[in-house]
């Protein structure tokens, strides 16, 4: 008896659940129903008329379904925006600053000097290496010429005084002229070597310094 | 304007409480009712519904069915793996949002406000 007046109590509540809905958007109308309807399964009367009581009237339940389906905007999605992927400009790319180190160093040999020139370019354009990292790089073949070169004055002045103080000149010391040769090999052997120090000194840079 | 104002913040924010509920677990329409309305953020039953509908098809949650304690088989929503991510974001934004409103609506006590005038 029981467990049919609460099926009685169910279905009544369900029909005018029915009605009161049948105006909602389906899928809303389908949720509502099949949610509200299993909240029924399963209840003695006692229980289906407490539920039923906490339920409240069809109508209302109808209507603020239908304020909620009609006025509600969606949820605000939360954004986040990722960083607009920028290209960076070719001058601020590693393979940029490779090309660079590696034309200071080589390109004298392709095309003499012009060649170091474009490499000085490109590694003062690029900014993955400090100011003075630079400098040391391009520099560096004119302070060793510049230190041979001295070395070779030096020598001359020997080799000059040499014979007014009536002493022989040692064939086994380089001469000035020797010298002076030898400072140009060097700065010419210390082009690749500078260049070979900025490719060391990129290690690790994935990114421009400044 | 004042019982408006309250709802048009309880609409803002209500589906993502039912975001941080579902992050504690899966729970049924009726579980989340109840507690949605004991915290006054539903009037009534037929709000949720269409709010669950809109988060599962925005893909936030899903559903799946589940007997019950109680013997009859019911519809349990779960967050997806973009519902936890919402959550999360949502998270992160609501914190220092609020935070600015606290702090811009706080209560000027008397005295710093007859300074303020003063100086003023």
């Amino acid at each position: 008896m029981t467990e049919t007046e609460a099926q009685s109590l169910r279905e009544d509540y369900l029909s005018r659940l029915d009605g009161a809905i049948a105006e909602l958007p389906w899928r809303v109308a389908n949720e509502l129903r099949s949610g509200i309807a299993e909240e029924l399964d399963g209840l003695d009367a006692a229980a289906m008329r407490m539920r039923i009581a906490q339920l409240g009237d069809p109508v209302q339940i109808a209507a603020a379904a239908k304020e909620e389906t009609g006025s509600a905007p969606p949820a605000p999605v939360v954004v986040v925006t990722p960083a607009p992927l920028v290209k960076p400009p070719m001058v601020d790319t590693k393979w940029f600053a490779i090309v660079g180190a590696l034309v200071l160093g080589a390109g004298s040999f392709l095309l003499p000097f012009g060649g170091w020139i474009i490499g000085v370019g490109l590694v003062t354009s690029s900014r993955f290496w400090r100011r003075w990292e630079k400098a040391v790089a391009i520099l560096l073949p004119f302070a060793g010429w510049a230190v041979l070169y001295a070395a070779s004055l030096v020598s001359k002045l020997i080799w000059v005084a040499a014979p007014a103080d009536g002493g022989a000149i040692n064939p086994l010391l380089p001469t000035a002229y020797d010298l002076a040769h030898s400072s140009l090999i060097m700065a010419i052997v210390l082009v690749p070597i500078g260049a070979a120090w900025l490719l060391w000194r990129l290690r690790g840079r994935e990114t421009p310094l400044r | 304007m004042t019982a408006d104002v309250g709802a048009q913040m309880r609409k803002g924010v209500v589906e993502y409480c039912v975001l941080g509920l579902l992050a504690r677990g899966p729970m049924y329409g009726w579980e989340l009712a109840e507690r949605l309305s004991a915290e006054g953020l539903i009037a009534s039953i037929g709000t949720l519904y269409p709010l669950l509908s809109r988060l599962r098809q925005s893909g936030w949650v899903h559903t799946f069915e589940r007997p019950s304690d109680a013997g009859p088989v019911r519809r349990y929503y779960e967050l997806t793996d973009r519902g936890v991510q919402q959550l999360a974001q949502f998270r992160a934004s609501w914190t220092p949002f609020s935070r600015s409103v606290a702090g811009l609506i706080a209560d000027v006590p008397p005295a710093a406000r007859a300074t303020a005038e003063g100086e003023a």
